[in-house]
């Protein structure tokens, strides 16, 4: 049993990350509150903040070596990124509020790659350590112990700027129009403000915030250029716990997580990464919409849904197109080298990994941030069948959705039972529980370096032989969960996006339904992630990770969500551009996100989407032609 | 026996009463409407009849079986059909697939796997289309739909159903007065023909005084007044409670006359 006084200082440890993880959420809360966005490019902001003070604390402290300058310094490191918020809203947010959600969370994941390939060209890759604060360099004695003094100030830190949040956000015309349009945008809208500045000075404020706590933290914690991943999933957590758009839920939110992470260190070292994400879990089950968040407020109209609308029998371009495919397809061994086969063996497990997420997403309307994980349970499920049990390939990938599955059950149960973003939350949760198992179970997973030494059977080894497999067998799942959107089972998912309302009124069980296709939308994804291990040969952590499920996001949304074909276009896409320029340039990421969101200004309804625009303004065209030339 | 009945439901939120000791019967083939200012609950009792709120007291009897605490979609099997104040329908189908929807779902296959949804049960959906007028639309996306017309669409949703009971709250709002009078006719003449029971809520008299066999009238929770329309419109409590003193429904005739006229 550790003594009284080391537990105190415990819990001055979680206070003192409580703090940071308080300010970082606020900002992200304030602006999800107001414009509604899930805004990605927060922890981008974060890490800002962090290499701006590294940089600029240094050159202020040749005018004087003081607590104050500093203090100045971290201030305008945090108003620097304000103004980097401000001029992404102008450039950026402003030209995609009205486009789908999921388009807006795209575009500021185009951000995340960007400003990450920007900062490794300005700073580097190494670890840049920031001077302490002059001041707070020593550590204060506490009932024996030694506690360091910028520790303390942290502390006092969080409740700081909560109380100069309140201050804003009841004092100050702004902070009412804040807080009112969190409640109510439309109201707000028709109220007659300005919306503009409104939504301008919450980036600002929001991006103000996430640069503070990265600059707060540059003294105990490097600036690196991988911290805004890091940061983003706890953020998101704090953000959801607390109640999306709530600043005072935030901060309860932040408290118990820091204590968590504080104590949960002690108590159950293996586990702690999953921890926070079961706290999630379990709050998201119990109050579905965060400890101080309330549900939005539903205006009962009628909006069209995001996703597929009308299901139209292929045209003739379409079976052309289709059909030349299929035949390039089997070909292509004979025709293309053995590099562009494995790229397109990866390219096909990807494509049903897509497949699987739109229908989901495009067909159920139920966004998941997390597929990954599923993909991840096929791939570790048929890596350690292999590898520590020696089953042959033919059993383990024929396992593999059958592992994925049950694990798509198990979560699904309790995802089903929520809606629109604390769903997609909550999938992103479990994703990360799944992600730290495999990192932290060393013995069995292989933890961070993964396993290697996952190969097919011999008859199989061959690249050609294992690209047919990859072609049969993905293709053959896409067919069926193709088949299931035309027939009733993905009409009634469809259905139940639609309205719910209606659905249930119809006798239609919407849960279990739901439950039903997230199993299998979860398979079909382990399926691709077996296929995928045996190609590479190897499984790690990776697979599972955040930026995996993304990857899987930006291929349907890039091919567009409301096409059933389109996620298949847009894994081929995304995988051969990243595969193309990887190699080619240091600034894969830059072009990446740049590209994303050329797409997301240029075509908000995916390759497919925009092709079918096209189509139907051309034929529109020639209809308008010919009823001329038939007037005349 | 009556088709429907009420007995003793009660419901508060918070303290505030928003029903109370509401009893009342529908009969197959009739038109119950249930009148009263706003706020006086008739969404309340509404969601309690349609299942999407459970009453603190009283009972909502079906036919003889109690299905008090039965969700909304064991009530659809039961033969609870609904329409809601903004209409409800899958606006990314066509009209005709939401009628095939409500069919796929009557006949338990919404978990079918393999057969195309688009071409079951086509031809029933089509009659229901056809009985409410709107079959020419049967190919068009409900999206595109005039909200009359929409309205429509919910109304042969509902009908798929075979439902023994038809809930309607508040089935013209948002309409013009000359769809209005045409939705109601519809109504009306459907459950004639088909033996249902109509409970509805409205707010426009003319469809309330013009098409109800019975009325109800509401006020903060409890029934003042209940029968014929004439009676109700004569009841010098409702008058004053309800109206200020104006005479209610005194032209249903005369405007639905003028409305039916092109």
């Amino acid at each position: 049993m550790p003594d009284l006084s080391f537990l105190l200082l415990q819990t001055l440890n979680g206070l003192a990350s409580a703090s940071s993880l308080f300010i970082i959420a606020a900002g992200l809360t304030i602006v999800f509150g107001v414009t509604r966005i899930v805004n990605f490019a927060h922890g981008s902001f974060y890490m800002l903040g962090a290499y701006f003070a590294v940089t600029l604390i240094p050159r202020l402290f040749d005018i004087d070596r003081s607590f104050p300058i500093f203090f100045a310094g971290v201030l305008l490191a945090a108003l620097g990124v304000g103004l980097i918020g401000v001029l992404m809203e102008l450039v950026l947010l402003r030209r995609i509020y009205r486009v789908p959600e999921l388009f807006q969370l795209l575009a500021t994941f185009g951000v995340v790659l960007a400003v990450e390939d920007l900062v490794l060209k300005i700073w580097g890759p190494l670890d840049i350590l920031g001077p302490r604060a002059p001041g707070l360099r020593h550590a204060v004695e506490i009932l024996g112990h030694r506690f360091p003094a910028y520790e303390l100030f942290m502390i006092a830190m969080g409740p700081l700027v909560l109380g100069l949040l309140w201050l804003l956000m009841h004092k100050t015309r702004f902070g009412v129009l804040v807080r009112a349009a969190t409640q109510d945008r439309e109201m707000v809208g028709a109220l007659g403000v300005n919306q503009a500045l409104l939504f301008t000075g919450t980036l600002f404020l929001g991006a103000f915030l996430a640069g503070l706590g990265g600059a707060l933290q540059t003294p105990k914690l490097a600036a690196n250029p991988h911290m805004d991943i890091s940061i983003i999933a706890e953020a998101f957590v704090v953000t959801v716990v607390g109640g999306m758009g709530s600043v005072p839920g935030a901060f309860l939110a932040a408290l118990i997580i820091g204590q968590l992470q504080a104590f949960g260190i002690l108590i159950f070292p293996k586990i702690t990464l999953v921890l926070v994400f079961l706290l999630m879990a379990l709050v998201l089950v119990l109050r579905p919409w965060g400890l101080l968040g309330r549900p939005e407020a539903g205006h009962g109209r009628v909006v069209l849904p995001e996703g597929i609308l009308g299901l139209k029998p292929f045209g003739p371009a379409e079976r052309i197109l289709t059909g030349g495919l299929a035949l390039i397809l089997v070909l292509l061994p004979w025709v293309g080298d053995s590099y562009l086969t494995k790229v397109v063996i990866e390219v096909l497990c990807f494509a049903l990994a897509a497949f699987s997420l739109n229908f989901l997403i495009g067909n159920g309307g139920l966004v998941s941030f997390g597929h990954a994980a599923y993909f991840g349970l096929g791939a570790y499920g048929a890596g350690l069948l292999v590898t520590r049990l020696g089953v042959p390939m033919e059993p383990a990938l024929l396992a593999t959705p059958v592992i994925a599955g049950l694990g798509a059950a198990l979560f699904g149960f309790f995802v089903v039972r929520l809606s629109g973003i604390y769903l997609a939350m909550l999938t992103l949760a479990f994703a990360q529980i799944t992600y730290a198992v495999a990192f932290q179970w060393v013995e069995v997973t292989g933890g961070d370096n993964g396993v290697v030494g996952v190969w097919p059977s011999r008859w199989a080894a061959s690249r050609e032989v294992y690209y047919y497999i990859v072609l049969l067998v993905s293709a053959a799942a896409i067919l069926v969960l193709r088949r299931s959107i035309y027939a009733p089972f993905g009409y009634t998912l469809r259905g139940a996006r639609d309205s719910v309302v209606r659905a249930d009124a119809i006798g239609i069980d919407v849960r279990t339904h739901r439950w039903v296709a997230f199993t299998v939308a979860g398979a079909a994804a382990g399926l691709a992630g077996g296929l995928f291990a045996f190609a590479k040969g190897s499984i790690d952590p990776t697979l599972i990770s955040i930026p995996m499920s993304i990857d899987f996001l930006v291929m349907i949304l890039v091919g567009g969500i409301q096409t059933v074909l389109g996620p298949l276009i847009g894994a081929a896409f995304f995988h051969s551009i990243k595969d193309f320029f990887m190699p080619l340039t240091f600034y894969w990421r830059l072009l990446l996100g740049l590209a994303i969101i050329a797409i997301v200004l240029v075509f908000p309804r995916g390759i497919v989407g925009g092709f079918e625009s096209v189509k139907a303004r051309v034929s529109r065209a020639g209809a308008r032609q010919g009823g001329e030339r038939a007037g005349a | 026996m009556s088709l429907l009945s009420v007995e003793q439901l009660g419901k508060s939120f918070g303290g505030v009463v928003a029903a109370r000791g509401v009893t009342f019967a529908v009969d197959a083939g009739k038109l119950l409407a249930v009148i009263g200012p706003n706020g006086a609950g008739k969404s309340t009792i509404f969601n309690m009849v349609g299942g999407q709120l459970a009453p603190d007291t009283g009972r909502v009897v079906l036919a003889g079986e109690d299905i008090t605490a039965t969700p909304p979609r064991h009530r659809w099997r039961l033969g609870v059909g609904r329409t809601f104040q903004i209409a409800q329908t899958f606006v990314s189908m066509t009209v005709a697939e939401n009628v095939q929807m409500a069919l796929i779902s009557l006949n338990r296959r919404t978990r079918a796997w393999w057969p195309a949804a688009g071409a079951l049960y086509r031809d029933e959906a089509v009659a229901l289309l056809e009985r409410v007028g709107m079959a020419d639309n049967a190919d068009r996306p409900c999206s595109e739909l005039a909200y009359g017309d929409v309205k429509r669409v919910e109304l042969a949703i509902a009908l798929a159903g075979t439902p023994k009971l038809l809930l309607m709250d508040e089935p013209t709002a948002g309409m013009a007065p000359k769809e209005r009078a045409q939705l109601m006719e519809l109504t009306a003449g459907i459950a004639r023909e088909r033996t249902i029971g109509v409970l509805f809520t409205e707010h426009d008299m003319d469809a309330v005084f013009g098409h109800a066999d019975d009325i109800i009238v509401l006020v903060r929770g409890e029934i003042i007044a209940a029968g014929r329309p004439a009676e109700v419109r004569n009841n010098a409590r409702v008058r004053q409670v309800y109206l200020g003193g104006t005479e209610i429904g005194a032209r249903p005739s005369s405007q639905a006359a003028e409305a039916a006229q092109p």
